[in-house]
């Protein structure tokens, strides 16, 4: 397969030529390419509700739009994305849990991550939400058959957000994941190549989820001890005000030099972890539920599996008068399926080749920002160091040359 | 596809918090984004440039004194196995660059000269000491058993019979030792250094155990701690030299059993009743007289009028909030240690995820490098675990000893009223004396005034004893004080070096790992 080009302004996606060959709804393929760039930004918090910014840039003329919106405004485009097109065989973007905005739930979720016994709250995260959100437009934009919804150029580009209609918002995630009979899932696929890929979905979303979470738990770690160094520091800190005797100030002056040392330390594991975040937290995180999603597709394919088998079974046993009905629903499900079986192919194709690229990126970048930081805090050390050497060897040279 | 991570420019509007740190990969920010925390560094140690010049200059001979026995901790230190430490060796100072020609100095405390401090000093700079405390080992079984250690010792003093010599030691000899040294010179006014815990958790585990577990965590910390006391012992001038000490280290076969020396034992328990006593009587000092010669409030009216009073009370309460800001800084740097702990488990389940995320991988160079990530992570556990060790030898450990050290000022301190009490109980009495012969006198009883006046010449001996005993103690707090404070500046100082150097090479360790992961990752497709 040829590696897609992957332009820093989000530019194009181009197909390979393999998937080019397998075109889905007639007509040849063409390399799609997304229309617009997008970042979410400045998250302000409105009593309960975060308003983000959203500004886009369309590639095709260069026009820009800057807009308003809250997450329940994503929610609902998310729902019409999944219900304005044909889903069936698209392993469909996941989309962002609901961001913890209330200071009472800030504050539980603190204590669950960093233990109940920490007297420090985690701050707020709205920006790994924007981060979140606007990874969400890009996969969406990215994708030949969700980037050309109309709802999705409403979304970005008008200044109101979409009014949502009746539609209970709360329910259509179970409409994503589909009313799937537990029974209907279990079933022998007819295709090898895709009862290959169901087994190997459920042992992946464990494998990933797994590592999201112990991931998780090295970064709570990582700000636990961030905050022993902030209350190091402090500690320190407080020597100063001891004595009042000049000479005695000496052993005082050390250790409050060294709380600031011990606030570059602390500084450091925070760009730490904030890289850490945003590397592979964020891909272990949003490939988890990727992983999820994929598998939802692979369920919705076994139930139209199911759906066709069953109505041929109907069709078979069906008396003349009912034999009508029973083709036509035949030929209903079988296109269903079918179309579903096709679109699934490109769409994991796809998948794993976007996976395996962003995992790469993902852990290079990991890599490279574990190197730089590393190498500051090496040079921020070193200098403190040369202080307190040089603290030592001044008292030893004067006494020396004393003499 | 999208490219990760552009997510920079959030800022966040709510609650007046600080903007995240700029992400390092973002190439809009792309900045050093340390290069604020140089800015400061670089003004503070300008601004530390001009001011340490002043008394450096006075306090030169001082500190020159100590060098080398405190080479000897850092080199027996250095012996000492499983430290990541690195100490640096300070350059040596001969004792022929330190003449004998003593700088008078003219301290607010009202010391007029320090010869002889210095005359001590260079007398226990001639000669070094090493020592070692290694190999740990369980002798017996069941509830007699208990830890053995090799002391090993290496040094030129003359009062040593050889140069070098091995003995085994128990944690009971230990503290034996530290009682014998008490009893000689807390008296003097010298602060000894205190003897590591005792742990009836600790020893009951040990003594439980049917293994030759000599490698427990906590075999290791006390056989660390048990070093450090010596070493402390050693590199006071006085106590270098004190036979109890010099029999401890040289003495073949078994020291007689220290009887006191058990976790609940009688003469502890009286101790304890004892100290608790003197404080009460420090307390209640406002209450009305006593049946003792002299109340407390007397002794207190009467220690304001001495000398050096001031410098007494000033160095007193320096003290105290010393002792509680080093047990609040030890109980900071304990929950850095724990925490630290806590982060290198995490990664080696982190590291155990990996691999297995690597091994369902079907795509075959991402398996490979998942596996990698498994195999670095892995190495910065052991990393992680590294770090908590320096954590705790380099700052816990050694903060935990000052405290202990300076509960041994804080009695050196008590001694000093102790014995201004006896020898003002002494003068009360030489009056009661003077007056029962002036009564005589009135009365004609001639027969017993010779009695009297013997009596009198007798307490006015006393008296005068008792008096220089006083002033002894007080001129030798003093010094030891200054020496006390001179050290803490030392050993902080080495402390701190020594941590950051572990720091430092845990960073280079780090970015090793990932220079040599980072190539792989570029390889998958």
């Amino acid at each position: 397969m040829d590696s897609p080009n992957i332009s820093e302004n989000d530019g194009k996606f181009e197909r390979s030529s393999s998937e080019a060959s397998t075109p889905s709804n007639g007509g040849s393929y063409e390399p799609f390419h997304t229309k617009y760039a997008v970042k979410v930004t400045e998250p302000i918090k409105d009593v309960d509700v975060v308003n983000y910014t959203v500004k886009t840039t369309r590639i095709s003329d260069g026009a820009d739009f800057s807009v308003r919106r809250k997450y329940e405004d994503f929610e609902y485009l998310h729902h019409c994305l999944i219900t304005q097109n044909k889903i069936d065989g698209i392993i469909i973007p996941p989309f962002p849990p609901k961001p913890v905005v209330e200071t009472k739930e800030l504050e539980n979720q603190s204590k669950r991550q960093l233990g109940s016994a920490s007297k420090v709250l985690s701050g707020d995260e709205f920006h790994k939400d924007c981060h979140g959100l606007e990874k969400y437009l890009k996969l969406v934009l990215f994708h030949p058959t969700l980037g050309q919804s109309s709802c999705l150029e409403a979304f970005l580009t008008q200044k109101e957000p979409p009014a949502k209609s009746k539609a209970r918002l709360g329910f259509f995630n179970k409409f994503v994941s589909g009313v799937l009979e537990s029974r209907k899932i279990g079933h022998t696929d007819i295709d090898e190549f895709f009862q290959k890929e169901r087994d190997s979905a459920n042992t992946s979303v464990t494998a990933i989820q797994e590592i999201s979470s112990n991931f998780s738990k090295v970064l709570y770690s990582q700000q636990r001890i961030s905050n022993a160094y902030a209350h190091l520091s402090t500690t320190l800190g407080i020597f100063n005000a001891a004595s009042n005797n000049e000479e005695d100030d000496e052993g005082n002056k050390i250790l409050v030099k060294f709380a600031e040392t011990v606030d570059d330390l602390k500084h450091g594991i925070d760009v730490d972890i904030t890289n850490d975040e945003d590397t592979l937290g964020f891909h272990f995180d949003l490939y988890g539920r990727y992983a999820e999603s994929l598998k939802e597709m692979l369920n919705r394919r076994t139930c139209l599996l199911v759906n066709y088998e069953d109505s041929n079974r109907v069709l078979d046993k069906a008396k003349p008068a009912k034999k009508a009905a029973a083709e036509e629903a035949k030929v209903i499900a079988e296109k269903a399926f079918e179309d579903c079986s096709e679109v699934a192919r490109i769409e994991l194709a796809a998948f794993k080749h976007q996976r395996l690229l962003a995992f790469q990126e993902a852990l290079r970048l990991h890599a490279e920002a574990k190197i730089k930081v590393a190498h500051d805090m090496h040079a921020l050390l070193a200098k403190s160091l040369v202080y307190f050497k040089q603290l030592e060897n001044s008292r030893q040279q004067h006494a020396t040359t004393m003499y | 596809m999208a490219t990760v991570g552009s997510g920079g420019d959030c800022s966040i509007g709510s609650g007046g918090r600080d903007p995240p740190p700029p992400l390092l990969f973002d190439e809009e920010n792309e900045e050093d984004m340390f290069s604020s925390s140089h800015e400061s560094l670089k003004v503070n140690q300008m601004d530390h440039g001009e001011e340490k010049d002043d008394d450096i200059f006075a306090e030169a001979k001082e500190e020159l004194s100590l060098d080398s026995p405190e080479n000897d901790w850092s080199q027996s230190t250095a012996k000492t196995e499983g430290l990541p430490q690195k100490v640096a060796v300070l350059p040596s100072v001969t004792a022929a660059s330190v003449t004998s020609q003593s700088l008078p100095k003219q301290p607010k405390n009202g010391v007029k000269d320090i010869s002889d401090d210095l005359d001590e000093e260079e007398e226990a700079n001639k000669y070094s000491i090493e020592i070692s405390v290694t190999d740990p080992k369980k002798i017996g079984d069941g509830m007699n058993a208990y830890m053995a250690y090799k002391v090993i010792t290496k040094t030129n003093i003359p009062d040593f019979r050889n140069s070098e010599m091995e003995v085994y030691r128990r944690f009971s000899d230990f503290l034996g030792l530290h009682e014998k040294l008490v009893e000689k010179h807390l008296h003097q006014g010298r602060i000894i250094p205190p003897p590591p815990e005792k742990s009836v958790i600790g020893m009951t585990k040990i003594k439980m155990s049917k293994e030759e577990s000599s490698s427990t965590e906590f075999v290791e910390q006390r056989r660390a701690a048990l070093e450090r006391f010596l070493c402390c012992v050693a590199k006071h001038p006085a106590l270098q030299t004190d036979p109890s000490f010099v029999d401890f280290l040289e003495l073949e076969g078994d020291l007689p059993r220290a009887t006191s020396t058990s976790a609940l034992s009688g003469a502890g328990v009286l101790r304890l009743f004892n100290r608790v006593g003197d404080s009460l009587g420090k307390m209640t000092y406002k209450m009305d007289e006593s049946d003792q010669n002299l109340s407390w409030s007397c002794v207190i009216y009467y220690l304001q009028c001495s000398e050096d009073y001031e410098w007494f009370e000033e160095k007193q309460q320096q003290v105290e909030s010393l002792d509680i800001q080093l047990k609040k800084l030890h109980s900071s740097i304990e929950t850095l240690v724990i925490n630290r702990k806590e982060l290198a488990q995490n990664t080696g389940l982190f590291a155990n995820s990996a691999a297995a995320l690597g091994s369902v991988e079907e795509h075959t160079s991402l398996s490979r490098v998942l596996s990698q990530l498994a195999e670095v992570e892995d190495k910065i556990d052991l990393l992680h675990v590294n770090q908590a060790d320096s954590d705790y030898y380099i700052l816990s450990e050694f903060v935990k000893d000052y405290v202990g050290l300076i509960q041994a000022v804080k009695d050196v301190f008590h001694e000093r009223v102790k014995l201004y009490k006896a020898w003002k109980d002494d003068e009360a009495t030489l009056t009661k004396k003077r007056e029962a012969k002036v009564r005589l006198e009135l009365t004609h009883k001639a027969d017993k005034i010779g009695s009297a006046n013997q009596e009198i010449a007798e307490w006015e001996h006393r008296v005068e004893k008792s008096q220089e005993e006083f002033q002894a103690i007080s001129k030798s707090i003093i010094k030891e004080l200054k020496r006390f404070e001179r050290q803490r500046l030392k050993d902080f100082r080495r402390a701190i070096i020594s941590y950051l150097e572990s720091l430092m090479e845990n960073q280079q360790q780090l970015i090793k790992y990932w220079e040599t992961f980072l190539p792989e990752t570029k390889a998958i497709a």
